[in-house]
């Protein structure tokens, strides 16, 4: 019943709005279409996960009554203009998403380096439509969130890596929430590296002003020729009225690399759903996750790592920190299909229970039905090392002081997983500033001094 | 009585429950060495821990008085702040943070408590470079995480390089020698002798003379079911190595 009307009232409003949608440029418009014919089924089958949180559910995130930009007004693009990442050393190429609106930057635009293409897919280039529309379409209803992107998706990312090439600097995306009603933002990222082709993608989510109920409902695609290698980062710092539902999927074809980040600092309810898969032999994947929750905050990570080919090798390490009523929930499956031989997989989510109130729920699951493969899990929750907080206040180490310190050496394993030097250092500092109680803010994060994380 | 470093009364304490420290009386002043010696179990390293602040165990009575300030009423930081240090018998290993962070957090930690600014990285290096040199501290220990991968020795020297950077008036050392080699313990014992002031005081708990042969003690306490039985000048622990503990357990459960 509730299915029904949260995913319901946003179909009802697209089909009674057909008025507001005129001039949809492709693939948009086939894409919303899809999305429009698989969700009556999608919401007819759709049952509440029992293994996550009830805040983190697709339909409890969808409850709401949101605004939707159907008409897709660009709203807020002195916002998108106005912005600049201020962290010394980024060089980032930068698009600012407001809420649904793609803004690639200028130099973006006129200057990207030879082999690096990045569109709005609402003004992508001819050749490209029918590339854009294949890669959309392999997820256009994967689940009610997904078919529920496709039918709202007003704009989104389309970013290119021609094989062989090497893109140095990172392509930045920084997703902004700025609105003065309630809103839901449908955002998709989709990523297709060419045969040999380097890149890192740095997705920043900030929200603007507290006090505005934001869902930010996000697809990212990953698709990996042979031989190629993607770095994702993807840093959540938005204010506690920001809901995220965020779903990753990922195709690695032989001998390509995909390196997965998340990193939660802030934010109100976050459900990341990540489908990695591993179709090509030799191929890795990696994904290794944070997550520093306090108040009320809800964080579900939830991994489904298929392997589908032989030697391929994945590896899974998530953290939490969880202090006053917070609760985490981690979901890990790793499924090794028939024939995968020699596949290796591992898995390992540790936590920590600051407070009494808060609360971990972890699932590591393996689904096995091939003979020859390595793989293995591990899940604890737990305290802070009770010796170590009296070692170090024997020494004169205040408890709180003590405390933030053995947090943030139980996080530093994850964080020195960042390929990226000056993103790595920017994230030891954010981690310790959030665990000193700091908002991670835009402003913090560029501000912040990393001379003591910078490696000998 | 004033110049009193340590007096402790009457000081009881257990751990679940369980009685330990059954009223022990100790004054210590400044420049005194005191060894505290007994055969397993005794409390020894209950005292240590309760003088400390280590939470495991509770006070059940009495107090202890350290330079004028009700130290059982401080927190663990308060009484290293206030010139407490206990070299532990099982120094802990803390995976991911770095001896340097480590130390440079406790420095400060006392400056502030003191109202002084934080100490600048180069006077806090040079700090450091002057205290390692003390127990021969490998340079190369600074940049890995506290005690991992120490030997048993680099641990008992890196207890000391503490003691020398945090400047205690009061140091304990609990079971410094166990696990130690000639040498290491040579080394150790010797910085121990150079912090020696006349305005510091040091207590020393051990199983054993042979670190008393290095750390000359003024005074020779031996704890027994929870209470000092016996007090005595350094040829008592002559004595306990000659004789053992038999006589001490015999005379006193005669009581």
């Amino acid at each position: 019943m509730k299915a029904a009307q949260s995913f319901g009232q946003y179909l009802a409003l697209w089909v009674d709005n057909e008025a507001l949608r005129q001039g949809v440029p492709e693939p948009l418009a086939t894409l919303n279409s899809a999305g429009a014919e698989a969700l009556p089924a999608l919401i007819e089958a759709y049952r509440a996960p029992k293994d996550v949180p009830r805040a983190c559910a697709a339909d409890e995130l969808f409850a709401p009554d949101y605004g939707v930009n159907l008409a897709h007004h660009d709203m807020h693009a002195s916002v998108a203009e106005a912005f600049h990442c201020g962290v010394p050393n980024l060089n980032s190429h930068l698009v600012v998403v407001a809420n649904d609106v793609v803004h690639v930057s200028a130099p973006l635009r006129d200057e990207a380096p030879a082999g690096l293409k990045v569109y709005s897919l609402r003004s992508l280039p001819s050749e490209y439509v029918g590339r854009a529309g294949e890669l959309l379409a392999l997820h256009s209803a994967d689940n009610v969130a997904v078919a529920m992107n496709s039918l709202l998706l007003g704009d989104g990312i389309y970013i290119r890596v021609e094989p062989g090439v090497t893109v140095e600097r990172p392509v930045q995306i920084v997703n902004i929430f700025h609105s003065d009603m309630p809103m839901l933002s449908s955002r998709r990222v989709v990523v297709d590296a060419g045969e040999g082709a380097s890149l890192r993608v740095l997705l920043c989510d900030h929200s603007q002003g507290a006090g505005v109920q934001h869902l930010n409902n996000q697809v990212v695609q990953v698709h990996a020729a042979p031989h190629a290698s993607v770095d994702l980062y993807d840093i959540e710092e938005s204010s506690a009225d920001t809901h995220r539902l965020n779903q990753l999927f990922t195709h690695q074809e032989h001998d390509s690399r995909v390196v997965v980040s998340p990193t939660f600092l802030h934010g109100g309810v976050t459900a990341n759903h990540y489908g990695l898969n591993l179709t090509g032999d030799h191929a890795e994947a990696e994904v290794t996750g944070l997550a520093i929750c306090a108040d009320k905050q809800q964080v579900a990570n939830n991994v489904v790592l298929r392997h589908d080919c032989e030697h391929s090798t994945s590896r899974q390490l998530f953290k939490y920190a969880l202090y006053d009523e917070a609760r985490g929930s981690f979901g890990g499956k790793v499924v090794v299909e028939h024939g995968a031989r020699f596949t290796d997989a591992s898995q390992t989510n540790r936590n920590i229970l600051v407070s009494e109130k808060a609360r971990m729920d972890a699932s590591p699951q393996l689904e096995i039905y091939c003979d020859e493969v390595k793989a293995s899990h591990g899940a604890t929750t737990g305290q802070l090392d009770e010796r170590a907080l009296f070692y170090m206040q024997a020494r004169g180490i205040p408890a709180d002081e003590a405390e933030r310190m053995l947090t943030q050496a139980f996080m530093a394993d994850v964080v020195d997983n960042i390929g990226y030097e000056v993103l790595r250092q920017r994230m030891h500092v954010l981690v310790e500033k959030r665990l000193a109680g700091a908002s991670a803010s835009c402003e913090t994060c560029a501000s912040a001094d990393c001379s003591k994380y910078t490696r000998q | 009585m004033t110049d009193n470093l340590l007096t402790v009364r009457n000081l009881r304490a257990g751990i679940e429950g369980k009685e330990i420290l059954r009223g022990i009386d100790l004054t210590i002043r400044p420049g005194e060495v005191h060894a505290i010696m007994g055969p397993n179990g005794s409390g020894k390293s209950t005292l240590s821990g309760v003088l400390a602040g280590d939470p495991r165990f509770t006070v059940t009575g009495g107090e202890a008085i350290f330079h004028g300030v009700d130290l059982l009423a401080l927190s663990p930081a308060d009484r290293s702040h206030e010139g407490l240090f206990l070299s532990f018998q099982y120094p802990v290993e803390i995976p991911g943070v770095t001896m340097v962070n480590f130390m440079r957090a406790a420095v400060n930690a006392k400056r502030k408590y003191l109202g002084e600014a934080p100490m600048s990285a180069a006077d806090f290096l040079k700090l450091m470079r002057q205290k390692r040199a003390i127990v021969e501290l490998d340079n190369k220990l600074a940049s890995r995480s506290v005690n991992e991968g120490f030997s048993g020795g680099e641990k008992k020297r890196n207890e000391i390089f503490q003691m020398a950077v945090l400047e205690p008036c009061l140091s304990i050392l609990d079971e410094t020698d166990s696990g130690l080699d000639i040498d290491a313990l040579r080394i150790v014992a010797g910085g121990v002798n150079k912090l020696r002031t006349d305005k510091n005081a040091t207590i020393v708990i051990t199983h054993y003379q042979r670190l008393l042969d290095y750390i000359k003690p003024d005074f020779v306490h031996i704890l027994y079911k929870g209470r000092i039985v016996y007090s005595g000048g350094p040829e008592l622990a002559l004595e306990l190595e000659e004789k053992g503990y038999d006589w001490i357990k015999e005379e006193v459960d005669k009581q």
